[in-house]
């Protein structure tokens, strides 16, 4: 493949990676900064990021930088925060078209990243602080987000099966954080987290795109290789989840027609790739375990799917179904389970799966946000395989290897988001 | 067969066109250095078309509602190896979806595409249901209607379909209910079949890692030619205004959230893609990001950034402009929001905001030409409604802030809109 890939260091605990394929029409530029979780600091994150993504010293209005991003061919800024195991990561996205495809060959990037360092780097600060009113409306976002949160119920029902997965760990926190701590944020809160994160987060910087853009990378390292750093957290992101000592059970009850089951497996294998493709064969596509037999054969569901998180060991099992049969399905579930576990794994299925997984991870190629998503997991991983080196590695792994993976995993969490039954209008 | 070249001189891109002996029109979209093949095999045939007739029929014939959503389902089944299985001999990720008025069956692959489509060929033309696999199937769908029962967002807009729409199908369920396809046979699926699902009524779309002679090749070897189609769909008389002003549930939710939608006429050819396209560009004037009406709504609390607007629409059948989000007072939202229409009819769209948005949507037709799924899907979907992928475009290079006042009157008419609000259920 053609893809250029390029990493280095520009600062005390920054980096800055370059992928580069002449294919892309777009150039994405993601600036990051990394710290561990702290449950009272999530919120505070939320807001500061939002309000960074939205206004600087030159342009105060969301209104009017809006304007200026979709002037430069509807360059896109954004927001990003969530956890990425024990840690939080926020921070910034610009995507902008090529400056090679803008009418009359007009160059673009440059002010793209001019406008997205200054968004990092100044602020809209009055007498040094941050625009009250503006600060108020974001807050009141955010109070409004944790309460919206419960909208979308399969995303709800993850968030409050995480809380008993991950019981005690730091990334059993929603992302946003706690309503009440949410109430209580100031803007005395917002200057002291901006201060932490620009002196001690880990930062990293992602270039992913088409290229011709070296005058921008050059404006994005000037800026970041001249910050004033101190102690700069020591980022380690894989960190197993513990097993509990028993299997825990938790259900909560709401107005819905369908229920939302999650069944969560904890393992100590460290063999990242054994793992994934153990998730995937027992229910990760339309011809794994779990679609066949659950979904299948006892239409018990229309979703069931297994998926696994590579830094917690964990590997979920995620389905939706009708209260009356949620026993029916974890029976179900675990007799698929126990089926891997006794070896009942075929070299066909293996060999499907492996083609499966192979070809999803070659596609990620033909998108630079793939691209960049890839190697931004390569990076909590500690490794930058390519997806052919990565492949390699699936081939490798046999039958034997899969049974005996499966048989590290014990279920550990079951959380059932239970309908009630009946109708939930008036 | 024969074959058209489908190139833009503005963008310097091209796809193939052509038109298949056996009835089949095929559009290819070579991709250089792309590792990606997405192909979509799709009929002219969704969740509205459920009154149709054909020389075989004789008279119209009503089928029951979410039928074309379980026809699609069933096709995933043949007679002796389940497609599922067929396909994990490949790689491929398969798919397929049912929208309002298309039906599509994917697949993507970063190898041995050949094999894959020999496979999305072959099984969409071999149609096997029996009482026992369609009654199989009724458990399954009945699990993804109740899964989407329990979207507030899928009620919402719904809700605003029904309050819009008099009789058009459009307002009901795409998988329609628990009800509706308990009353579906092997033979109604057969009849289904048998109409939409002729080659003539189709299309084959690919893009990204292709050989275009391949896909001739493959499709001379699998396609059965088609016979002449003659079908007709009836829909009921719709006409203007709408059923009712105001709708609203209650669901177990944080804020309220809802759909705002103004009813149009539906059109087809360029001129549904210079109507959508003006539809888009009047709405990121009028309360996009950068307009002063989001800014003014953002800063009295009463929208946050969980909001969007679009034109949704299907050629030739439906057509409403949406405003969708959360907020504390949406009945505000929509009285403000028609107010700027007012204003804007008189004193027109400032010039320089135009401009920037012109060249926002310009940027966006580019990102496009990079996603080879993107690519499949708008060729499927402008061959539907008779035009080019490049028609947009050319549409948009000809827009001008004029033209976008002058389409207020029929784009956002007030008496031809209804808001539908989710409301929280109070403890």
């Amino acid at each position: 493949m053609s893809v250029k890939y390029d990493k280095k260091n520009i600062g005390k605990g920054i980096t800055l990676t370059c992928i580069c394929d002449p294919k892309y029409k777009t150039n994405m530029i993601r600036v990051r900064f990394v710290t561990p979780i702290v449950p009272d600091d999530l919120g505070v994150n939320a807001v500061l990021m939002s309000m960074l993504a939205t206004s600087n010293a030159e342009i105060k209005s969301r209104t009017e930088l809006s304007k200026k991003f979709l002037g430069l061919y509807g360059t896109s800024i954004g927001a990003v925060w969530g956890n990425v195991g024990d840690y939080q990561a926020m921070g910034m996205t610009v995507s902008a078209i090529r400056d090679r495809f803008t009418i009359g060959g007009e160059v673009i990037s440059e002010e793209a990243v001019r406008q997205l360092l200054l968004c990092i780097f100044e602020p809209d600060l009055t007498d040094g602080n941050f625009n009250e009113s503006y600060f108020k409306l974001r807050k009141q976002e955010l109070i409004d987000n944790i309460a919206a949160s419960i909208n979308d119920k399969r995303s709800y029902a993850f968030m409050k099966a995480k809380e008993v997965i991950y019981e005690g760990e730091p990334t059993a926190a929603a992302e946003t954080g706690t309503l009440e701590r949410a109430e209580k944020i100031t803007r005395e809160d917002l200057l002291r987290q901006y201060d932490h994160l620009m002196k001690h987060a880990a930062i990293d910087i992602m270039v992913c795109g088409g290229g011709e853009i070296d005058g921008a990378v050059g404006m994005l390292t000037e800026a970041f290789s001249k910050m004033e750093r101190g102690d700069v957290y020591e980022i380690d992101y894989r960190k197993f989840s513990p097993a509990k000592a028993e299997l825990r059970v938790k259900e909560e009850d709401m107005d819905i027609k369908q229920s939302k089951m999650f069944m969560a497996y904890k393992s100590e294998c460290e063999d990242i790739y054994l793992c994934k493709l153990t998730a995937w064969l027992l229910g990760g596509s339309v011809f794994s375990k779990l679609f066949l037999n659950v979904r299948e054969k006892l239409s018990l569901c229309y979703n069931c799917d297994s998926y696994y998180n590579d830094l917690k060991g964990v590997m979920l099992i995620e389905s939706g179904v009708d209260t009356e049969n949620i026993e029916k399905a974890q029976e179900a579930i675990r007799a698929q389970v126990k089926a891997m576990k006794d070896g009942d794994v075929t070299e066909e299925e293996l060999e499907n799966t492996k083609r499966y997984i192979k070809s999803n991870f070659m596609s990620n190629y033909d998108s630079e946000w793939d691209m960049a998503g890839w190697y931004r997991a390569q990076d909590t991983r500690g490794t930058c395989y390519t997806p052919e080196e990565v492949c390699d590695i699936i081939d490798r792994i046999t039958v034997a290897q899969i049974v005996e993976c499966a048989n590290s995993f014990t279920e550990d969490t079951v959380f059932v988001l239970k309908a009630k039954g009946g109708a939930a209008d008036e | 067969m024969n074959k058209e070249i489908i190139r833009s001189e503005r963008f310097g891109e091209q796809y193939s066109l052509i038109h298949h002996k056996s009835g089949l029109d095929i559009l290819i979209w070579k991709m250089e250095n792309y590792s990606t093949t997405e192909a979509a095999f799709a009929t002219r045939y969704g969740s509205i078309n459920t009154r149709f007739k054909t020389s075989e029929t004789g008279d119209f014939i009503t089928v029951p509602e979410g039928i074309a959503h379980y026809l699609e389902h069933k096709l995933f089944e043949s007679e002796d190896i389940p497609v599922w299985e067929l396909y994990a001999a490949t790689g491929a990720s398969a798919n397929a979806f049912t929208s309002f008025d298309a039906t599509e069956y994917t697949f993507s692959t970063s190898q041995n595409w050949e094999r894959s489509l020999e496979i999305l060929l072959d099984c969409v033309q071999k149609p096997y249901f029996t009482k026992e696999n369609v009654e199989k199937e009724q458990g399954i769908i009945a699990q993804e209607i109740k899964m989407y029962e329990d979207s507030p967002f899928n009620a919402c807009f719904y809700n605003l379909l029904r309050a819009i729409y008099k009789e058009h199908p459009v307002k009901i369920d795409i998988a329609g209910t628990v009800e509706s396809i308990a009353k579906i046979t092997p033979e109604l699926l057969y009849d289904c079949y048998n109409t939409f699902y002729n080659l003539h009524n189709m299309v084959l779309s690919i893009a990204g890692n292709v050989d275009e002679d391949k896909v001739i090749e493959i499709c001379d070897r699998i396609l059965k030619p088609a016979g002449e189609l003659h079908l007709e769909c009836s829909f009921p008389e719709e006409g203007q205004g709408v059923t009712q002003k105001r709708i609203t549930e209650k669901f177990p939710i944080g804020l309220p959230i809802f759909d705002i939608g103004y009813k149009c006429e539906p059109c087809d050819g360029k001129d549904f893609e210079r109507t959508v396209c003006i539809a888009r560009m009047a709405m990121q004037m009028l309360i996009g990001s950068s307009s002063p009406l989001y800014q003014q709504l953002f800063d009295d609390g009463l929208l946050n950034s969980q909001f969007g607007y679009s034109a949704f629409c299907g050629s030739g059948s439906f057509f409403v402009n949406t405003i969708s989000g959360e907020s504390r007072d949406p009945d505000e939202v929509y009285r403000r929001f028609n107010a700027e229409v007012e204003r804007v009819k008189r004193e027109g769209f400032d010039k320089d905001n135009f401009d920037i948005v012109k060249k926002s949507r310009y940027g966006s037709i580019v990102r496009m030409f990079g996603n080879v799924e993107g690519l499949a899907d708008s060729m499927t979907a402008s061959y539907f409604n008779g035009t080019t992928v490049f028609d947009e475009a050319e549409a948009l290079a000809e827009i001008t802030a004029e033209d976008c006042r002058a389409a207020l009157d029929t784009l956002f008419d007030e008496e031809n809109s209804a808001i539908s609000i989710v409301e929280p259920i109070k403890e």
